[in-house]
């Protein structure tokens, strides 16, 4: 490696990116006035709707025998808050108003909240009755309680256990998403529990209790860490997060356009026949790219302070920060490996993409699992030494928790500074290796795949295609009511998501739906096969969940929760096959052993296929506790199909699977207490199914030879006959299927 | 002495997503002697390119080998750069850096001895016209201008072999005539060229020796007479059709 070739690099990078007016401005100049203009804003922001929220009056209304009495606590509580006010704010203002029906006004937005009243003697009859129905799902918290009417079924607050008898009750109605609503209601709450308060403490007076029943027990807690400890403990979990934020924003600025960029220009070429090699190109650049983002994160950094300094941005005035210059050096050299692997890393996104458009679509999740490492340092409990010192940035963010309180563990902190040190290397070491890679160095290919559109950017887009589709249905539910819904969600999933996407998926990229779909008829043979894995990968399944279980333990309710929502007592068993077993066979089979194994099987070789392919199946199943058996099955699902090159099979395993556990679980089967012997007796059959279907096999069309081939396999070394056309043709068998 | 250009079995197999491989170039042969200009003829889509971008070290061989003064491409792709200089229409310059600065970069990254590239620089600015827009940004400069920059920065440090991929491609009738007027200049030099073309006329015109390449084979090579003699075709248009008309 040269240093004299690499300089000379560095400052063609540096002089190039400075010359991109538009860069500097964008991603340079802009950032250090609008980051700090943000934050003013927001504080702007929060104070003024504080403002506007004390200047409201909130009108509510009272129903019920009860009423009289809440309108004197409420009184009491009125007066009790106007002694307590904060100095600079005003007390809550309430009006109450006359509503005949009160939920109609609040509906109306007449009203912020109301209050519904019962006396002790109502609350009674009405709890015996709900006891009776076993309905009552109801939380008040020593009589009073909340209940949002903007979405009553999925109300959270309530518990009317605990109410003693003849015990009154209040519940206030508001809906969560009106501001006013919420606030209001909130403070008469505040309000009303202290005037309770205030009322038991008299009553209690009045019956001779001479002590404040609040101060029967003098308790104090004291805080022996000095501020500049306490201090460093919040700085020290929010500095790595801050710290690589600003690196990641700073180094994209370069990395997008020094590999990506220069592919999409035709100068990467150009550079590639010149005498540098290809690793000092990507040291360069990756010297380039830290440079970049050290400048801009210590000029983002300095800046914040000056704006801090200045009193623009107001920080709690209780933090006082007094780092050692010491440690501040510490800090410094753990900072620079980071910023090394953050930037080796947007290096590495660079050098993959082919174009400066699919940097940007890598950057995002790059940028996401950064910062959730990074996270490590939130963690409580976690310490530097442990495992996580070997997990780069996430040790870093740890350390420098432990060092902000004057926790100097040094021989972790080697380790850190090694594993990083490491990641780095490895990320450079596999950027160079991009650049020898020949699809990656021209933008050829992606080029005549976006003229000819369709069916040739199927393979490019699939991915895309199943990340939106996973987005929806995460983000969905949330949002629409209905979909929370047993009916609702096995609706939009099954028909919507899966069988519409499909089928959009077919139209948008003009595919041969019959190839997409992979009908194809099969041998006899692969059904006899098909029929012993049901129970066989159902049973085998139990191994995998017996392994997730001690990665990701999950409580014994919870799991039988899930199973009740999934599978209600009540339906019926022909809906449940309908909705657990016929359709996600069919329909969920057409998106991912159909499309998605479509788009990706001359992508992957057959094994890194089946991984993917039951990897996103089962991220499909979003419970974090169900993604590794689904997986499983879905890597079992993907097999059938790469052995068998058909859908049909898949759907019938699909179905039956969950038919199998479905019935199991309707009639009190639990497998998880079959004995071990029995369980391992699943383990032949299944590897006899799999035999079966690799005996019999008519495989996927057009896939990946199994591994690379050296030159000596190939069909144009010298001493081989010379093979006429190429796997995937029409009516032609794949040479790589034969050799699977 | 060994050949400048030495090319043994070449071949080339890639696989493409949507066509599985592809055989680009099969198991060629051919050399190129010093100072001589050597053409590569053929469709488009014969492995002209592919074929060059192998002997620049940008692909990598699947089979055979590829020599450039007596260094493997393989196995010595730095050396192998050094010695050569790369122009085509696909190598394109730094929009952002001016004339002068593109030379004296790329003469300077080729390894040229850094107290004599001011003078280098001088020269090729002077030999190839630059003079008027050497310091204007190559965003800012025509196609043709574009294409002088190129070519010198090809040439900036001053290797012994040159390799031009249709280099006059995508020009007017003007340029391409200047640009086999440099050619013919740089091989008055010395230099040894290896340059690709589908333009029949273009490789009558220039060169000493021709190798015609159709689907990824050298069907024949040799100079225009011996090609002449072999298939009795006075043109070399018919004789390109007589050598195709051969192998199928």
């Amino acid at each position: 490696m040269n240093r004299a070739t690499i300089g000379l690099l560095v400052r063609h990078e540096l002089r190039m990116l400075l010359r991109d007016r538009r860069t500097v401005v964008l991603s340079i100049l802009l950032p250090l006035v609008v980051l700090p203009l943000i934050l003013l804003g927001a504080k702007f922001m929060n104070e003024w709707r504080r403002e506007q929220l004390d200047a409201t009056t909130y009108r509510y209304a009272v129903t019920g025998a009860y009423a009289d009495s809440v309108r004197a606590l409420i009184g009491r509580g009125v007066l009790l808050a106007a002694e307590e006010t904060e100095e600079g704010r005003q007390p809550a203002s309430f009006l109450e108003v006359e509503a005949v029906r009160p939920d109609t006004s609040l509906s109306a937005g007449d009203l912020d909240f109301y209050l519904e009243t019962l006396t002790g003697a109502e609350a009674d009859s009405l709890d015996l009755a709900r006891a009776e129905a076993d309905t009552s799902d109801v939380a008040v918290e020593g009589g009073v309680a909340e209940t949002d009417r903007a979405d009553e079924e999925r109300a959270d607050v309530t518990v009317a256990d605990a109410r003693y008898p003849g015990v009154p009750v209040v519940t206030v109605y508001f809906r969560a998403n009106r501001d006013e609503s919420r606030t209001g209601s909130g403070r008469l709450v505040d309000l009303l529990v202290d005037a309770r308060k205030q009322d038991r403490a008299d009553a209690l007076r009045i019956r001779g209790f001479a002590v404040d029943p609040e101060e029967s027990i003098k308790l104090s807690r004291v805080d022996v860490a000095t501020p500049e400890q306490a201090a460093g403990f919040y700085f020290g979990r929010i500095l790595p997060l801050f710290l690589v934020f600003l690196t990641l924003t700073g180094a994209s600025v370069a990395a997008m356009d020094s590999v990506a960029g220069e592919k999409e220009r035709g100068s990467l070429e150009t550079l590639l026949t010149t005498s540098v090699s290809r690793f000092e190109i990507i040291a360069a650049k990756q010297l380039t790219i830290l440079s970049v983002a050290l400048f801009i994160t210590l000029a983002q950094a300095g800046n914040l302070f000056v704006y801090l300094a200045l009193g623009f941005i107001e920080f709690s005035g209780e933090l006082e920060i007094d780092v050692s210059p010491g440690a501040v050096l510490v800090l410094l050299a753990l900072y620079v490996p980071v910023a090394v692997v953050i930037s080796s890393l947007l290096l590495l996104v660079s050098a993959y993409a082919k174009t400066y458009r699919e940097t940007q679509l890598y950057l995002l999740p790059v940028f996401l699992g950064l910062m959730i490492l990074t996270a490590a340092g939130l963690l409580p409990g976690v310490s530097l030494r442990s495992l996580i010192a070997l997990v780069p940035v996430a040790n870093v963010s740890v350390a420098v928790r432990e060092i902000m309180v004057g926790h100097y563990d040094i021989p972790m902190l080697l380790v850190t500074c090694a594993a990083m040190l490491a990641a780095a290397f490895m990320l450079l070491r596999l950027s160079s290796r991009m650049l020898a890679m020949e699809r990656l160095i021209t933008t050829q290919d992606t080029d005549e795949a976006d003229l000819e559109g369709g069916a040739a950017l199927f393979p490019k887009r699939v991915l895309l295609w199943f990340v939106g589709m996973w987005a929806i249905i995460v983000i969905a539910p949330s949002n629409v009511d209905a979909l929370t819904r047993l009916e609702g969600q096995w609706a939009f999933n099954m028909f919507v998501i899966f069988f519409a996407g499909s089928l959009l998926m077919i139209r948008v990229h003009r595919l041969d739906w019959r190839k997409a779909l992979a009908i194809r008829p099969v041998r006899p043979q692969i059904w006899l096969a098909v029929l012993l894995l049901v129970p066989s990968t159902l049973m085998t399944g139990m191994f995998v969940v017996e392994l997730s279980s001690v990665f990701l333990p999950f409580p014994e309710e919870m799991l039988e929760k899930f199973a009740s929502q999934l599978l209600p007592d009540d339906f019926p068993v022909w809906k449940i096959m309908l909705m657990l077993a016929l359709t996600p066979g069919v329909v969920e089979e057409m998106a991912f052993r159909g499309l998605l194994l479509h788009g990706l099987h001359r992508r992957l070789r057959p094994l890194a296929l089946i991984l993917v392919v039951g990897l996103i199946f089962g991220l499909f199943h979003q419970a974090l506790f169900r993604i590794i058996p689904t997986a499983y099955l879905g890597m079992v699902l993907t097999t059938v199909a790469v052995l068998s090159g058909s859908i049909f099979p898949c759907i019938l395993l699909h179905a039956g699977n969950n038919a199998f556990a479905f019935l199991l679980y309707r009639y009190g089967v639990d497998i998880e207490n079959w004995p071990p012997e029995l369980l391992l007796l699943s383990v032949p059959v299944f590897l006899f199914s799999i035999y079966l279907l690799y005996r019999y096999r008519t495989p996927y069309p057009g896939l990946l030879p199994f591994r690379k081939r050296s030159p000596a396999d190939h069909p144009d070394h010298p001493g081989q006959p010379d093979h006429p056309g190429h796997p995937g043709q029409p009516g032609q068998p794949s040479q790589s299927g034969e050799r699977l | 002495m060994t050949d400048p250009v030495y090319v043994k079995d070449l071949t080339k197999t890639y696989y493409d997503e949507s066509r599985g491989p592809v055989h680009a170039v099969r198991q060629i042969d051919f050399d190129c002697r010093p100072g001589e200009i050597f053409g590569l003829l053929g469709a488009n889509g014969a492995g002209k390119t592919t074929t060059l971008r192998m002997l620049t070290t940008i692909l990598k061989p699947t089979a055979g080998t590829a020599e450039i003064m007596g260094y493997d491409v393989a196995e010595e792709p730095v050396e192998v750069r050094r010695r050569l200089g790369f122009y085509s229409a696909t190598t394109a310059l730094y929009p952002r850096l001016s004339a002068r600065e593109t030379i004296e970069f790329f003469a300077r990254i080729n390894g040229y001895p850094a107290s004599g590239t001011p003078a280098r620089v001088d020269e090729l600015i002077e030999r190839f016209g630059i003079g008027d827009y050497a310091r204007t940004r190559i965003d800012k400069l025509s196609s043709g201008m574009k294409q002088k920059v190129a070519i010198a920065r090809t040439v900036a440090h001053d290797p012994p072999i040159l390799v031009f991929d249709e280099p006059t491609v995508g020009l007017d009738v003007l340029n391409a005539l200047e640009m086999q007027a440099i050619l013919t200049e740089l091989k008055a030099q010395g230099k040894t060229i290896l340059f690709s073309t589908h333009i029949m006329s273009e490789a009558e015109k220039l060169c000493d020796r021709i190798a015609i390449i159709h689907e990824g084979r050298i069907l024949a090579h040799g100079t225009l007479e011996s090609l002449r003699e072999r298939t009795g075709a006075h043109y070399l248009e018919d004789v390109f059709v007589s050598c195709i008309k051969e192998v199928s």
